[in-house]
This record gives structure tokens, sequence and C-alpha cells, in this order.
């Protein structure tokens, strides 16, 4: 008979924090568990679950194409997870990488000309600021919005793995391929770039 | 609400120190911009059993190593299309093989019930697939628990569901026992309905091997076979089997069925064989043989055949039961709905509702794809997905939804077939994940086309009168005064309330009776009462403790809602904390609810005097149980609120008031106070960032504390269960300082009489997700504090 609690009916939240303090070795463990039961990947689908999401409605043309890409990404993962060797590859690379072919493949059987469809219109709401201040945001962001459909695709991949899902360089190293001295260096001068272009926006908003 | 960690940390690969506020905010822009799409809520509820159900069709199934036999192997794909026609497959020898295959790997599907198909020996689908069994650590703690038991029976098998089926709850207990060649096999219960049979037993045998049904089947009144179900759960020992009824005495068009004539099914259970196999030489730790090998006093010549561990072998038997059972209901409709796409036709066939599920045959015009996906929407429900098998000449899809209740509106049904990589790309890759840039893959673009989508919309007519289910059983009704107690599961030997207790953070006031039991009543309609049982208060926390019983207090289908409130009438108000509660044991359900001690000083240092307000809850829809999606539904009968006045002792604690500042990097974290109380220790921190000028930020960044040392005397506490609470509050404009608290609790009760020094020892991680590299390198601190707590 299991415990729960009001709100999601989850079980008894109590953790032991010398796990809490190893975050990534909690995740090894989880990875581990999964690999010999299918339940213990729950948790590492709720974690990723919203960055895998965001990562691919950058690249899908539809919110139900990105949930089912989404759902098709996960159920890759756990298919392959046996195989799944954590040495040198953080585990939130390699499902990234699944994340990425699978964005690939679709786009290959659809025949899609359409790259990205990033950047969805609608923006979070900004609390606790006056209309006025609102509206500069709002603007501003239109036009980081506008800064960044002008980029190459590679760019905005990179960009997307940083901020949509959290990814870090050596992480995104691992999923497109590259050194993570390339990435670093490309981050940090397309961070220069929009940052130099943002600064004349800005000024001039 | 804690505000998002702070940028310059998040981001700090991107920025220098030479960024300023402007590249902050690009960051902050940069984020919100690429983080505004969120996944659809059904993706994080509905898709995760999907994708459970996914697991269990790719043959992820938990399964011991030690109990493994050597099972086919799989081709690691969706479904596998059967060699055999259908019709074909369903003859007597193949079923006989199969289910010789079957039988032999019936397995305790940990998480699941995957089980071979019978008519598919590589099919690893699950059709007619029950409530979830549970998962994870319930399922460790159920599993140890049967093992622990010389032969686990059906009543341990049905511990996996917290919930459980309606196969279970409904259909007709029985204790019918035959003993052949040394194997006693005792049927426990049965069930049926237009979607199913389910047959549960017990199986004992000689020591010394493992067993489990070998060969078995189930014919009707004429002698004619009911087609294997694909679900099978069991466990050496016992088991749940199932069969569909779709030819049941020739009546394959279910006109019995619907026209409410079919009152009872009569079956044949018969078995012919049992499926034994040899314990390990060296018994593992969780497995405990019974005796030596070799030692059953009928079977030492099929015994002495066995190979070696995990070899089977079959030991002819001759078990024949004649079942009678009640018959719970269901629908059988022919849509006979044909679609077109991708240059072929597809038609929905039939469709079974039942209570135990809903099932759909699907033809085509050509061969059906081994893969596919398929949504249902019935009605305004959410979308469901099937599990299903794939034939040539047919697809079947299974959904466990009851949905009775949607019968009468109008249904879609999308289907479509897929051959992507990763899923069914083992044609040249195995069981890795398909690359599709490399060469090889290229070479079979083709195989990506996709079929369909096919779109059936259709209406099933109403449940009538004639093919409703069953009346739902009496519900168990406790001799007034009595205190129930779970007989068996986590909770054996406690009440639900106690149970409740026990599980939660406050486990002790169970363990050592604390806080004063009560008996504070109010009746919230004719049919449910609401009895507060137990009050208790230290210097932390106010706990209540109460229970709802009343018709239809059954298993898991009452929820509390809403937030209770505790006032003391001074202008002290707090809301609750946190509540929990398990399933009604006895028809009573206990729900713990706690709440901060803010501020709620006793007049009476010895009790508190405060009105307890705004209990409520729910009873959802009666004969359903509670799930996390009904749990959300505002559907079912609201209860409450109601109030109490409540006198309640405090239970002395020890305080310490310390004030410590200790300030690293310029931070400073000051410990202010250590509560020890019978519950466990709790110690309040402050830390105070100094606001930087021209910065409009409110709030503290997030503090990660990471990790956090407890130590007494010396001695490291860690693994205690515990709990870090982290708050921010807004400074006002006169101060100088960002403020974030932080309440890190320990909960064990022993800590209460223990003396001598505490230490604290606490990092700040800067990014936890990088706590991978050295500790120190991605943190700041440590903080240290070392403090002693008076006694009372």
């Amino acid at each position: 008979m299991e415990p729960y609690r009001k709100s999601q009916l989850q079980p008894f939240p109590l953790q032991n924090l010398a796990k809490e303090a190893a975050p990534a070795n909690e995740e090894l463990d989880l990875v581990q568990a999964a690999r010999r039961d299918p339940a213990a990947f729950e948790p590492l689908y709720s974690y990723y679950l919203s960055p895998v999401y965001r990562y691919l409605r950058l690249r899908c043309g539809s919110d139900e194409e990105a949930a089912d890409l989404t759902q098709q990404v996960f159920l890759r993962a756990l298919a392959a997870l046996p195989d799944y060797r954590p040495q040198g590859l953080p585990f939130s690379a390699w499902l990234f990488r699944i994340a990425r072919n699978a964005a690939i493949d679709a786009h290959r059987r659809q025949r899609s000309t359409v790259a990205w469809n990033f950047l969805p219109e609608a923006l979070h709401p900004i609390s606790s600021q006056d209309p006025e201040s609102m509206t500069l945001q709002q603007e501003r962001l239109e036009n980081l919005r506008d800064l960044l459909a002008k980029l190459s695709q590679d760019k905005r991949e990179l960009l997307a793995l940083r901020f949509a899902s959290g990814l870090t360089a050596p992480e995104i190293a691992a999923v497109v391929g590259k050194s993570e001295a390339a990435v670093k260096k490309q981050l940090t001068r397309l961070i220069a770039h929009l940052k130099e272009q943002y600064r004349e926006q800005f000024n001039d908003a | 609400m804690m505000p998002e960690k702070s940028n310059r940390y998040k981001y700090a690969d991107l920025l220098d120190k030479n960024s300023g506020p402007e590249a902050e905010r690009l960051m902050a822009d940069l984020e919100k911009l690429f983080t505004t799409a969120e996944p659809p809520t059904y993706l994080a509820e509905l898709q995760l059993s999907s994708l459970r159900e996914g697991a269990e069709k790719l043959g992820l199934s938990k399964i011991e190593p030690a109990r493994l036999p050597q099972l086919p192997s799989s081709n690691g794909r969706f479904f596998s299309r059967p060699r055999f026609s259908l019709a074909k497959a369903l003859t007597l020898s193949l079923v006989a093989a199969a289910l010789v295959v079957a039988t032999v790997i019936i397995l305790l599907a940990l998480n699941s019930d995957a089980q071979p198909s019978p008519a598919n020996g590589n099919s690893i689908a699950t059709p007619n697939k029950p409530p979830t069994p549970a998962t994870g650590d319930k399922m460790d703690a159920i599993i140890a628990e049967c093992k622990n038991k010389a032969l686990p029976d059906y009543d341990c098998l049905l511990k996996m569901y917290s919930t459980p089926p309606v196969w279970v709850t409904q259909g007709r207990d029985l204790n019918l026992n035959q003993t052949s060649n040394g194997f006693t096999l005792t049927i426990r219960h049965v069930y049926a309905d237009a979607n199913a049979i389910f047959i549960g037993y017990d199986l004992k045998g000689p020591a010394g091997v493992r067993y489990s049904l070998g060969d078995f089947s189930l014919s009707d009144s004429s002698g004619q076979k009911l087609n294997p179900a694909g679900f099978g759960l069991g466990y050496e020992g016992a088991g749940i089997t199932g069969f569909n009824l779709d030819n049941l005495d020739g009546d394959t068009k279910g006109q019995r069925i619907q026209n409410g004539t079919l009152k009872e099914v009569k079956v044949r259970f018969g078995v012919s064989q049992i499926s034994i196999r040899e314990n390990p030489p060296t018994p593992t730790p969780d497995l405990k043989p019974t005796s030596t090998p070799g030692s059953g006093p009928k079977n030492a010549v099929a015994i002495a055949s066995l190979a070696g561990p995990n070899s089977f072998t079959m030991v002819p038997v001759a078990l024949n039961f004649d079942l009678t059972m009640p018959f719970n209901g269901g629908l059988v409709s022919f849509p006979a709905q044909a679609a077109n796409a991708s240059n072929r036709t597809v038609t929905l066939q039939k469709v079974i509702v039942a209570p135990s599920g809903t099932r759909m045959l699907l033809s085509s015009t050509d061969s059906t794809s081994m893969s596919f996906r398929a949504t249902l929407t019935a009605g305004s429900g959410p979308p469901l997905f099937p599990n299903g098998r794939t034939y040539p000449e047919q697809t079947e899809l299974s959904f466990t939804e009851n949905l009775m209740a949607k019968t009468g509106g109008e249904w879609v049904l999308t289907y479509s077939e897929e051959k992507q990589p990763g899923i069914d790309c083992s044609y040249n890759t195995g069981s890795k994940i398909c690359q599709v840039e490399t060469p090889e893959d290229a070479k079979n673009n083709a195989r990506y086309t996709s079929g369909g989508p096919w779109t059936f919309r259709f209406t099933i007519p109403p449940v009538t009168a004639a093919n409703s289910p069953l009346p739902a059983s009496v519900p168990f009704t406790p001799t007034p005064g009595a205190e129930v107690t779970a007989t068996s599961g986590k909770c054996a030997g406690y009440t639900s309330l106690g149970c409740a207790f026990w599980t939660s953070e406050f486990k002790a006031i169970q363990d050592k009776g604390l806080g004063q039991k009560v008996s504070l009543s109010a009746a919230v309609n004719p049919s449910l009462n609401l009895n507060i049982e137990r009050v208790y208060a230290d210097a932390n926390y106010v706990v209540v403790g109460y229970t709802v019983s009343g018709q239809g207090i059954t298993g898991l289908n009452f929820i509390p809602s809403g937030t209770a409130t505790l006032n003391d009438g001074k202008g002290n108000q707090v809301a609750e904390t946190g509540s929990q509660f398990v399933e009604a044991i006895g028809g009573k359900l206990g729900v713990v609810v706690w709440f901060k001690n803010a501020g709620f000083k006793p007049d009476n240092p010895k009790e508190l005097k405060l009105h307890l307000e705004d209990l409520r809850g729910q009873l959802v829809t009666p004969g359903s149980q509670l799930t996390p999606t009904t749990a959300k539904a505002s559907t079912g009968l609201q209860f409450g609120p109601v109030a109490f006045d409540l006198t309640i002792p405090v239970t002395a604690s020890r305080i310490a008031v310390l004030n410590q500042e200790v300030t690293v990097g310029g931070v400073k974290v000051k410990l202010e106070q250590a509560i020890l109380t019978p519950v466990g220790l709790k110690l309040y921190l402050r830390k105070y960032v100094a606001k930087t000028p021209g910065r409009t930020e409110a709030y503290l960044p997030n503090w990660n504390l990471n990790p956090i040392l407890l130590s007494l005397n010396g001695k490291d506490l860690t693994g205690i269960p515990s709990r870090a609470q982290i708050y921010n509050t807004p400074p006002s404009a006169q101060q100088q300082e960002l403020e974030g608290v932080a309440e890190i609790e320990f909960f064990d009760p022993s800590l209460f009489t223990q003396q001598g020094q505490w230490s604290l020892l606490f990092r700040e991680a800067l990014d936890p997700k990088a706590a991978s590299t050295p500790v120190s390198a991605n943190s700041t601190g440590p903080w240290t504090f070392n403090f002693t707590i008076p006694q009372s």
C-alpha cells in the first residue's frame, strides 16, 4: 500500500541528502537502475521531458509533431539504454544525440523544407513589472527573435542546446560531434555577436 | 516560489568577469525565448504510461537473472508478426507449443505483465493488459515479501496492484483444488466479461524445484478452445492468466452479450503439463530454495533430467476444472468502417467494450506493418494509447481503460503504420539505435515510409441494462468500534491512519504513540463521517490525523482536497504544509495533515487551542478508484468544508537559539535556531547577500546547498531521511541585503535523546549539473556550524 501526497499523489518525498550531494552520480544511478528496470526510467523521463521537447519543438513544424517526436526519442532511448555506456558520454548528451538524429530523420521522411520553426510567438507574461517595462521587454525579445532568425541553422542549434535544453558545452560537443573547444569558441563568438547586435537594438529601443 | 538560479552562475561559461547587467539580460532573454515551449500536459501524464507500455513491448521488463530461462531471441521490434495466419496460429499444436514456451517463461513481470503471447513466440505485446502493477520500491518490497514466503500465493501476487483491477474486485472467489503427479492446483478466483476471462490460481509442487503451468488451455462447453488473451502474470506458486471469449460457444457475433442473455460463463480449465526448473546450485541471497534439488517424491525422474540451473523440463499432469463464473457485462459492436490512405483500405471490424478493457480489430486489404501507432479519443476524454498485436490479416488494439461510460458518444480512432528507424531498424543495426546518416541506412530509406493515417469516426451503442456490469461488490463493513488493520502489504498491522503516519515524516508519532488520541466526529453528509483521531504539536509542527469512513470508502477512492488552515484566534493563521494518506483499510481512509507551528504561542505552555478549518475532500465517482488523473478531476462527491476546535498537548522540544554567523567568501550565513523534537531535528538558516547597486532584483538567487552534512560527536549522520527547503524573502526598501532562508530537517526520533557536539557543514553548489567535477571546484564554502542543544 503506497502512501500518497495530496498534490500529485507522489510517494514520500524524503530524500537522502547524501544522494542530493551528487546529482551527477544520482543520474548515473538512475541510468543504471533504468537499465535493469524500465520503471526506473521515469525520473529521467520527467527530468528531461521539457528540455527534449523544447529542443525538438524548435525543429518541428507543430506542437503535435514535437510531442510525437519527443515520445519516439524516449522510446528509442529506453530501447537503447542497455547499450549505453556512461564512459566519456554523459547521459544528457547521449539522449540529445538521439533527439538530434530523430529530428534529422523526421525531416528526411517528411521531406520537409521547414528546417527550424523556432521560437514560438507566445511569450511568457512578465510578472512584477510595470506595463512600460513589459512593453520594453517584449520589444527587446521581438528584436532578439529577429536576430536569431538571421543566424545559420548550426548556430541556432548550438543556442537551442544551450538555452532550450540546458546542456553544457562539453555535452553539446558530444551531441553535435565537434570538439569541446570548438563548441565553446563558437558559442562565445555567437554570444559576442548577439551582444553587439543586441546592444545596438537595445540602445535604439 | 524560488526564483531561477542566477544567470551569472548558470551561464558562467558564456560570461566573463567584465560582463555587465546587459550581458546577463541577454542570457535571460535568450533563455526566455528558448524555453517558451512546454510539453503538452498529456505528454507528461499519459505518455509516461505509454512509454512504460512501449518498454514492455520492447521486452525491457525487469527480469531477475536468477530466474531467467532461455528466452526465444527477440528482434527488439515493437510488434512481431507471427509467421502463421491467426487461424493457423490457433491450431492446437501451435498453441500447445507456444504455450510451453509462454508458460515456461512465466515471469513475475516486476513492473509489467509482459509475457510472450501464446499466439506468437516472439511477440511481447500485451493485449488485455490489466491496470499497471506497482513499480519501483513498492514492487521490490512486494517481491521481497513474496520471496520470503516458502511459497508465494495468489494473494501475494495481487499486492502488486495498489488499486485492485476489476477482475479482482468482481468475479467469483473459489477454492477448488486438484492434485496430479505431485502438483496441486488451486483455482482462487475467476472473472469474465465481454473482453476476457481471468483465472487466478495457486500451484504447489514438490520442494527443490521451481515450477509453473506448462501447457494449459480454456475451452467452452463444446470443447472449442478460447484464444489466449496474451496476458499472464505469474510467479512460482501462483499466477493469473487470461483468455478472450470472442468465439465462446460459437457465438462469434457476441449476440448473447449484446442481448444480455449471457449471465454466466461455463468453461473448462485444463492443464496437461507443468514446467519445472532446477533451483540454482548456489542460492542467491534473494532466492531461498526450500530444499535440495531432487527431493520431490514423485518427480525424481523428471527432476533428474534437468540439465542444470535454469534448464527446464515438463511433467505431465491431468488437472481439469469445470468453472462457472458470473458474466460482468460489456458489449460487442461491428462498425465495419473502412478508411483509405496510402493506397490501402483499413477496416475497423469489431470493437469490444468491457469493464476489464476495450479491444478493436482492424483488417487491411494488404498486410499490415509490424509497427504502428494508434490513438483513441472516446468522447471528450484524453487520448488513449493501446497495446496491440499484428497478424497478416488483422491488427488487434487493446486499451486497458474501462470505456463503458464513454459509449453512446463519438469515438475517433487514428491508426497509422510506421517503419521508422530506431524502432524498426534492427534489420541492419541489431539492437543499436539507427544512425540514419550511415550509408547502410541510406540504402534502406524506403523502409522509412509510413502508411496512413487511417481515421475512423464511429459510435458505440450506449450500454443498456442488458449489458451493464454487475452491481459493485458490497463494500466491507467493519464492526462498529473495531480497529481494522491491514493483514498484508506495507501497511500490515496498521490501520489506514496508522500507516499514513508511519509512512510520513511523522513516523515517530505512530511508532511512539506521540500526541493525543482524540475522537471528534463530524458527519459531512448522510453517508460519510470525518473523525479526528490523533493530534500532535511540538515546537516545529502541529499534526492532525483524521479518518474518513462510510459507505463507498474503499481502496483509494477518496482524496483530501483544498487547503486546511489552523488559527489561534489571536491573528495567527497558517495553511497546511502537507498531507499524506494511504488506501482505506476496513472502510476507513486515514489522512495525516501537518502545519508549521509558526507563531502559536500557548498561553498554557503545555497545550495549544486551535481552530482547524477548511478540511475538504472528494469521493471520486462511485465504482472508480483514484488515479493521478481522477485526482485532478472535479467530478465526484465533494466533502466539507469541516471545522473543529482542537486542544492539543504540546510535546516538549529542545530548542537552541544560536544566531551563529559564519562568513565565507563574503557570504554571510546565520544558523538561527536548532529545534530538536521527538520527530527529528530542524535547523533554521538565513543567508545574506548585499544588494548590487543599481540592480532591481528582489530575491536572492536560488540557494543550492550541496552537500549538507550533519554529525554528532564526530559521527557522520548522513543517511537519515532528510529534507532541505529553501525560501526567499523579499527585502524591504530599507534593507541592503537580500535574504534567503533554509530549513533543514532530519527525521529520526532517536536524535531527540542525543547529547553532545553537533556539527553542520554545507557548501553551496554553483552548478548542480556539474557536480561530477570535484565538489570544491564547483561550489563555495564550506560553512560550518558547531553547536549544542540543551535539554528541554
